[in-house]
This record gives structure tokens, sequence and C-alpha cells, in this order.
């Protein structure tokens, strides 16, 4: 098991991301936070060795995706309204670009976490098949897809 | 930088959310590690379970109940388990060419293709083991036991090679195994042989093969 050390850093390092896409999955702060120590508590008794920051990032992302499709799988969740709306970023912090992120949530699911991966984390095909575990020509694809959707909701404001 | 790397920029996880999760955490994974003994119990109780029923069924099915002593063409013991099947093949002499393992009693019987003077006993497991103790097949532990009631001294070395018949009649003891050869010629059908379980007289079942 880690020490609370190696845990507190690696969640003051990884919170945003996790936070990232549990807000592209997640409709509630419960399941969030659930989704945090699920994530964390999963590192804290792991044993693995990682070679380098990028690759416990990379694993971090995995196990939060992963959990999140567990999650939103639940029969239970599935079928259920959630307490809050859709929106987890406090109305105060809103942005003049909550029509980007409104655009990427309305994405079908399976190209939420290309977009993501590719766009904001900056991984090429080759990482983004690794970490998801689909194949690179799968990916290559999902991203055409997602961006022509962007395209026709954001137009000229959608940079590649 | 792209527009939608922008808009992402702006989620957070608040300090609330670290600190909660930082707190769960810890709480549950020191829960998980404070509680090694009671896995380690279960671990060895499934352990003690699953080696007492594989015991139980090793015992039920490979461990002899009864011994069939085979004296005369072939010496050959027989250990049965408790489902009738033979489970251990001890020769005396020459090996038995055929495979008995887990055949039915009968069957095996049957396999022997015994004659008609041979003897075929059924002896209780604590009989089998008195003579194994004397390096002696059940049918020969028997005509020693009865040459000695009948006030022969015999040396159980020398009589390691002798058939039961040859004993009772180094004792001097009346056999009908002489009988038996005589009747050779009217011979028949070598089936029939059934286990009849462990006599209570002397601890020791007999049953000769009736070939009339």
């Amino acid at each position: 098991m880690r020490s609370e050390f190696d845990l507190e850093t690696a969640i003051d390092k990884y919170s945003d991301t996790v936070k990232r896409i549990c807000y592209m999955y997640l409709k509630n702060s419960y399941d969030t936070e659930d989704i945090f120590q699920n994530v964390f508590f999963k590192y804290a008794l792991s044993d693995k060795s990682f070679e380098s920051a990028e690759y416990e990032k990379a694993w971090i992302i995995r196990v939060t995706i992963n959990a999140c499709k567990d999650l939103s799988r639940n029969y239970f969740r599935k079928n259920t309204v959630p307490l809050e709306s859709a929106e987890l970023i406090p109305a105060e912090e809103k942005d003049n670009l909550e029509y980007v992120r409104s655009a990427v949530l309305k994405l079908p699911k399976k190209y939420k976490d290309v977009v993501y991966l590719y766009y904001f984390e900056g991984y090429n095909a080759f990482e983004i098949a690794e970490i998801t575990g689909i194949s690179e020509n799968t990916v290559y694809t999902r991203l055409a897809r997602a961006r022509k959707i962007l395209k026709e909701k954001l137009g000229g404001d959608f940079d590649e | 930088m792209n527009k939608i790397k922008s808009a992402f920029e702006e989620i957070k996880a608040d300090d609330a959310l670290k600190e909660k999760t930082l707190n769960a955490v810890m709480e549950k994974a020191n829960k998980k590690v404070s509680f090694p003994l009671k896995h380690i119990i279960a671990a060895v109780s499934a352990a003690v379970i699953l080696a007492a029923s594989g015991m139980t069924a090793w015992a039920y099915c490979f461990q002899p109940v009864d011994y069939v002593s085979v004296d005369g063409s072939v010496n050959v013991e027989l250990g049965v388990n408790r489902l009738d099947r033979v489970v251990s093949v001890e020769c005396y002499d020459e090996p038995v060419s055929t495979d008995l393992k887990m055949k039915k009693c009968d069957e095996a019987i049957r396999l022997l293709e015994l004659s008609e003077n041979d003897n075929v006993e059924y002896n209780s497991s604590e009989t089998a083991e008195e003579a194994k103790s004397l390096g002696l097949t059940c049918g020969q532990f028997k005509a020693y036991c009865q040459a000695v009631e009948a006030g022969a001294v015999l040396d159980t070395d020398e009589i390691k090679n002798l058939s039961p018949c040859e004993i009772r009649e180094l004792a001097g003891i009346k056999d009908d195994c002489a009988q038996s050869s005589d009747e050779k010629t009217t011979a028949g059908n070598t089936q029939g042989v059934k286990h009849h379980g462990t006599s209570k007289a002397n601890g020791h079942g007999h049953h000769r093969r009736n070939n009339k």
C-alpha cells in the first residue's frame, strides 16, 4: 500500500484530470465523489511502480474512464433521475465557453473520451488506443466523426 | 490553444473534494490493512474444509475397506473400496497381466481367469493388516492360523512361497484342495463369485469358488 504522502501527492496532481472525466460522464457530484474515492483507493492499494509520471497519469485516466463507464452502466443509476442538474461547474465560474463544453457533452458517449484525450490531454491516436483499449483505426474513425459533429455545432468556433 | 482545451481548463477539483477523498481513502485503506487476520482466518478455514473434504473423498474412493485374497494359480490380493471397486492390487509372485484397478470386484476376479481349486477369500482390513505384518497373503495367513490351531509349528518365512493348500498339507490338515483338483474335469461356469463382505466369524471371510 502507498503512503499517505504518495496518495496526497497523487490527489493534488490528478484531481483536475479525474474531475474533467467525471464531468463528461456523470450527472451529479455524489457520483463524482464515488469515482474519486474508487480511483484513488485503487491507486492507494496498487503496488504498481510506474516508469514515469506520464505512465502514472495514463493509468489514472484509464481507471477513471472505466469507473465512470461502470457507474453509468449501472441499471439503478440509468433508471433514476439525478437530484442535481447536469452542471458541475458553479454558476459564478461559468465562462463564455460553456457552449463548447455543452457541445462536447452532447456527443455520443463513445466519442467523448477520444475527444477529451486528443484535444485536452494532447495524446495521439496510438496513445489513446493504449489507454482506452480500442484500436488505433477506431480512434481515428471516432475522432473524425466527433469532429464532424462539433464542426456542425460550433461552426467556425471549432478550431482543430 | 484549441477551444476545447480552453473550455475544459475551467473544470477543476476543489480543495474540499480533495480533502474528502484523501480522508475517505485513508480510512478505507487502513480498515482493509488492519483486518488481515480476518482474511487469514477465512483462508485457513477454507483450506481446512477443502483439505478435509478432499481427504474424505480420497478415503471414500481410494482407501480399501475389504481385501480379496486369491491363492492358487495366481497369488494376488485385491483391495476393494466402499464402492466395490478394486483400488489396490498386490501380487505375491508373478504380476497380473490385466489392469484390474477401478474394476468392479466381481469383474476383476473374472478377469483373473481362476481355476476351480483357487481360493477366493474376502477379508477385513484388520485381517489383511495381520497377514501383511507376517509377510503373508490373507489366504496363507488363514492356512497358517489353521496349522497353528492343529498344533503344527511353522516358520512364516518358510511358508511364504507355499500356497494355502500346501500349508495345510504341511500341517497335516485334510484339505478339500485335492478334492477340488479331482473335480477339475467338472469345472463349469467360473462366473458368479459374489462379494459376501467381511465375515464376522474370526474376522475372516471365506469363499471357495464353486464350480459345480
